[in-house]
C-alpha cells in the first residue's frame, strides 16, 4: 500500500504526499499524489491511474476522510494522471476535476461529463479549496500541450506535475531529494525526452524563478526542498530539451 | 468466448446476409429484364422476380433492425464490462481498512445496482433479438418458396428458359444460404445465452 506523509502543516492546512507503494507491479510507473487540505475539505492532485486507485484511496484513508475531498486537479490528460476518474466518480459523483480546457473533451473517455470537468484557461486560474486560493500555473508543452502546475502561495509549495520527475532506483527512493547531484542524473533522460519545447521550458523557468517556493513536488520521483528548488530550476534552464534530441 | 466476441461474430453473419440480400436484389432486377425479353411466356417469372426483389428488401430491412439491436447490445455490454472492472477495483479498495470499506461501500452498491440494470437491459435486448430472428426465419422460408417458384416459372420461358433457370437456381442457392445463416444465428443466440 502507498504511504501518506504530511509534508506541510499549518493549522488545518496540510499537504499530504501519497507515495511509494512497495507492492506496485513494475509495469506501472510509480506516481505521487498530493492531497491539499483545508480543515474538512481537500483537493487531490493527479489522482493516478485506475489500477492504483485502491492503493491511493487506502493511503488517503490513513490520513484524511476521502468523503471530504471536493475536487481533483489533473496536470494533464495522461492515463497515469487521471484514468482513475471514473472510480473517483463512482465513489463521489459530485466531484469536480480541474484541468486544461484542452482536455475537457478527451478526459471524459476515462469517465465523467461536462458537469465533472472544469476547464482551466491557458493563462491559468485560481482554484479555491476551503479558504485556500490555489493557483493553476501554466506549464504548457512540459510535457503536455495543455499542462498546469498548482501553486499554494500560503504553503509555498508547487505541485510541478511531470517537471522535476525522476525515475529513481530503489536505493534512491526516499520521498525527498537527499543528494541533488546524484538525484538529477535520474531526471535527465526523462526531461530530455518528455519536455518538448526549449521556449516553453525557458518561460516556465522564468515564471517559477520569481515565485516563493519551499518545495517543488513532482508527480514521479522525489520532492525538492529548500536550495534544491533553485538548483533544479537552474539545472532545467540549462538542459537541452526538445524534439530531435534522441 | 466473451460476450463482445460473440456479438462481433453475429454482426459478421448479419453483414453476410445483408450482402446476400443485395445480391438477390440485383439478380432479381436482372431476371426481370431477361423475363421482359422473353416476352409473354415469362410473365409468371417476372411476377416471381418482383416478389424476390421485395423479399430482398424485407431481408435488408430486417438485418438493419438486427444491426441496431446488436449495436445497442454492444453499448450495454461494453459499459457493463467497464462497470464490472470498476466493481472489482472498488471491492479491492474496501479491503484496505475500516474507513476505506465504509466509504467505498455505497459506491460498490451503486455500481452493482447499475450492473443489474444493464443485465436486465441485455436480457430485454436478447428477447427482442430472438423475436426478430424468428420473424426473419419465417421470412426466409417464404423466400425459399418464392425462389423455388422462380425455378418452376423458368420452364415457361421459351428460348430464355436456360438463362431463367440459371438465374432461378442462383437465387435459390443464395436464399438457401441466407436461411442457413439465419438458422445458425438463432442457434448461436440460444447456445451462448447472450
Amino acid at each position: 500500500m502507498k504511504k501518506a506523509t504530511i509534508i506541510y502543516q499549518s493549522g488545518q492546512h496540510q499537504w499530504i504526499a501519497i507515495a511509494r507503494d512497495p507492492e506496485r507491479p513494475n509495469y506501472l510507473i510509480d506516481t505521487n499524489e498530493y492531497l491539499i487540505t483545508d480543515g474538512s475539505t481537500a483537493l487531490l492532485t493527479d489522482p493516478g491511474g485506475s489500477e492504483i486507485f485502491a492503493m491511493v484511496f487506502a493511503a488517503i484513508c490513513e490520513a484524511f476522510d476521502p468523503a471530504n475531498i471536493s475536487a481533483l486537479f489533473a496536470s494533464h490528460q495522461d492515463p497515469d494522471i487521471i484514468s482513475s476518474l471514473s472510480l473517483w466518480l463512482d465513489f463521489k459523483p459530485e466531484l469536480k476535476c480541474h484541468l486544461s480546457r484542452l482536455w475537457t473533451t478527451f478526459v471524459p473517455h476515462f469517465g465523467g461529463s461536462d458537469q465533472t470537468l472544469i476547464g482551466i484557461p491557458d493563462e491559468g486560474s485560481v482554484i479555491a479549496v476551503g479558504k485556500l486560493k490555489l493557483q493553476a500555473v501554466p506549464a504548457h508543452y512540459l510535457h503536455s500541450s495543455g499542462n498546469f502546475n498548482l501553486y499554494d502561495p500560503a504553503a509555498k509549495l508547487l505541485f510541478s506535475g511531470d517537471i522535476g520527475s525522476a525515475m529513481l532506483p530503489e536505493e534512491l527512493n526516499a520521498l525527498f531529494v537527499k543528494d541533488f547531484d546524484r538525484h538529477i542524473h535520474y531526471a535527465e533522460g526523462f526531461h530530455k525526452r518528455w519536455m518538448g519545447s526549449p521556449e516553453a521550458k525557458r518561460l516556465w523557468c522564468e515564471r517559477v524563478a520569481v515565485m516563493d517556493i519551499d518545495m517543488l513536488c513532482p508527480q514521479h520521483g522525489a520532492i525538492y526542498q529548500g536550495a534544491d528548488v533553485d538548483r533544479f530550476i537552474n539545472w532545467f534552464s540549462e538542459l537541452q530539451v526538445g524534439s530531435g534530441l534522441l | 468466448m466473451n460476450e463482445l466476441k460473440t456479438i462481433a461474430k453475429i454482426n459478421e453473419e448479419i453483414k453476410s446476409i445483408v450482402y446476400a440480400a443485395e445480391n438477390i436484389s440485383l439478380t432479381a432486377t436482372n431476371a426481370m429484364l431477361v423475363a421482359r425479353q422473353a416476352g409473354v411466356n415469362a410473365v409468371g417469372f417476372n411476377v416471381v422476380a418482383r416478389e424476390l426483389r421485395m423479399f430482398s428488401e424485407t431481408m435488408a430491412a430486417a438485418m438493419q433492425g438486427l444491426s441496431r439491436l446488436i449495436y445497442r447490445q454492444v453499448m450495454v455490454t461494453a459499459t457493463k464490462r467497464h462497470r464490472l472492472r470498476n466493481v472489482v477495483l472498488l471491492t479491492q479498495t474496501g479491503t484496505y481498512g475500516k474507513l476505506a470499506k465504509t466509504r467505498i461501500g455505497p459506491a460498490c452498491a451503486r455500481s452493482q445496482a447499475d450492473i443489474q440494470e444493464m443485465e436486465r437491459l441485455i436480457r430485454d435486448l436478447l428477447r427482442e433479438l430472438r423475436v426478430t430472428m424468428k420473424r426473419t426465419a419465417k421470412q426466409c422460408a417464404t423466400g425459399l418458396v418464392i425462389a423455388r417458384s422462380a425455378g418452376i416459372e423458368a420452364a415457361h420461358g421459351g428460348a430464355m428458359t436456360p438463362i431463367l433457370r440459371q438465374i432461378a437456381q442462383g437465387v435459390e442457392e443464395v436464399v438457401g444460404n441466407i436461411a442457413e445463416t439465419v438458422k445458425k444465428l438463432e442457434a448461436r443466440l440460444t447456445e451462448t445465452g447472450l
